[in-house]
């Protein structure tokens, strides 16, 4: 019996059971990518820590990039590398796919935000540019030390999705401490612009820090025609505006007769919209 | 074309702006929330985070009247100090041994490093010159918070867990800057 599934619900499914894999990967108690690191490296912070999602912190080296004074900290954990080296290379290798595929901060609310109904959401596309709310908050975030203060610990959805599968997992200790950003962050990340926003991804289209330089890689390179990214084929496409709909991080702007914009500076790789195009106009490869 | 491009500056700068004020937004209660230490050890004066160094290094307060709103409505009485680093300065090999002075309130020592035994509060692996390990801690004070100026006067010593040799001390002080005020408020009116 064929399955009644469309090919947008089964990538929706793959991206969700890739959401266990993250959590499987990154996060506590289970952190099995750090435990594997440091099972292969002993000696290394990995190998000596208790491991969760902040072994290999993320936020903090993107924030240290425009620090020169922090960068010895890179010596001390070669973990710090993955945010600012292997994701942004992989992202022009392949597009942004850590974040379309892989990140449980992500997925979490995009997958939550499917329980509202669409009436009840707020949509930034066509509304208001999306790429310099981000890159400008991007800017913000390197320069804020210098400004005011660091927000990269301070507001991290990481710390927030780790709490989460602590909590589920049976452990209540995050709840032994709770801090006024924390919840500010858990408010803005996971209910306003999660479950009450269009697509359920603002805070990575507009906040995330990881997001932000993995896209600037990625949208910097696309113009490599061998590079494999999401394409559209203007003579295909049936004008449908299927893909604006469903794309979760708002970067396709669909117009009259075929003029669908990928912005390859928001696109994070999901391939919802490659799934969803009823006329095979969009595709995942390098240029024709 | 150029009003598209000056919406786009505009749009950056607001974003910018918005990163900014979340990084003012936290340094309103920069020295009453998640409080960040760095203790080196040896002491070597006041650089090093000795005994008696003033500063971010070797030196902690946490100013309850600044609590963030959230945390004052929910849960006002517990402190956390997160280290940075407890790092070796020195030239040799330690194994530490940490100790709080001067607590008179529920302490809970925790730390990622999977050597840590909370028991002993003793670091089972040597620490190498340059090596540092994190180790935090959570304050539970009581409920309603005590009505004085200064609420916990306290130090964290470092021991070297093989010989006993006292290594360095940072003194910590917990205060309510707000009890102060209503003090001098008592004391002018009166």
């Amino acid at each position: 019996m064929p399955s009644r599934a469309t090919p947008l619900t089964r990538n929706r499914l793959a991206r969700a059971g890739l959401f266990f894999v993250g959590v499987a990967l990154f996060y506590a108690p289970f952190a099995l990518a750090y435990r594997a690191f440091g099972a292969i490296f002993p000696g290394t912070y990995a190998a000596n820590s208790v491991v969760d999602v902040h072994t290999a912190c993320m936020r903090m080296p993107v924030g240290w990039l425009a620090q020169p004074w922090m960068y010895s900290s890179f010596t001390t954990n070669a973990l710090y590398f993955v945010s600012i080296l292997v994701l942004p290379l992989a992202a022009v290798a392949f597009s942004p796919l850590f974040c379309g595929w892989l990140c449980p901060a992500g997925a979490f609310p995009e997958f939550a935000s499917r329980l509202i109904p669409d009436r009840f959401k707020f949509d930034l596309h066509g509304r208001v540019p999306i790429v310099p709310l981000r890159y400008g908050f991007f800017a913000g975030l390197l320069l804020a030390p210098f400004v005011t203060t660091s927000i990269c610990c301070s507001y991290c959805n990481f710390t927030q999705m780790q709490n989460i599968v602590s909590f589920v997992t049976g452990n209540t200790a995050p709840l032994l401490f709770i801090g006024t950003t924390g919840v500010v962050t858990m408010v803005v990340w996971l209910v306003v612009l999660g479950l009450f926003m269009k697509g359920g991804r603002g805070w990575c289209m507009l906040l995330c820090p990881v997001g932000a330089l993995t896209s600037l890689a990625s949208g910097l390179t696309s113009r490599f025609k061998r590079l494999p990214r999401v394409r559209h084929d203007t003579e295909a496409c049936a004008s449908c505006a299927t893909c604006q709909d469903v794309c979760p991080v708002r970067a396709i702007d669909a117009g009259e007769e075929g003029d669908v914009r990928v912005g390859q500076y928001l696109c994070n790789g999901c391939m919802d919209c490659v799934k969803a195009c009823p006329s095979g106009a969009l595709r995942y490869g390098s240029e024709r | 074309m150029r009003d598209g491009k000056a919406r786009y500056l505009l749009l950056f700068v607001a974003a910018m702006a918005a990163a900014f004020s979340l990084g003012a937004f936290r340094n309103t209660m920069g020295d009453a929330e998640s409080v960040h230490y760095s203790l080196n050890f040896p002491a070597r004066g006041y650089a090093a985070g000795g005994e008696g160094a003033m500063g971010k290094s070797g030196h902690v307060i946490v100013n309850l009247a600044n609590t963030g709103f959230i945390k004052a409505l929910l849960q006002p009485n517990e402190v956390n100090l997160s280290s940075h680093w407890v790092k070796n300065v020195g030239d040799k090999t330690r194994r530490i041994r940490l100790e709080a002075e001067g607590v008179q309130y529920p302490l809970k020592w925790a730390s990622i490093d999977t050597s840590w035994d909370e028991r002993t509060l003793t670091l089972q692996r040597p620490l190498k010159p340059g090596d540092s390990v994190t180790i935090d801690w959570d304050l539970t004070l009581p409920r309603p918070l005590p009505a004085a100026d200064i609420i916990v006067d306290a130090r964290i010593v470092v021991y070297d867990a093989d010989t006993g040799e006292r290594l360095t001390a940072m003194p910590i002080r917990v205060v309510n800057s707000a009890a102060a005020a209503v003090k001098a408020g008592d004391c002018c009116a009166e």
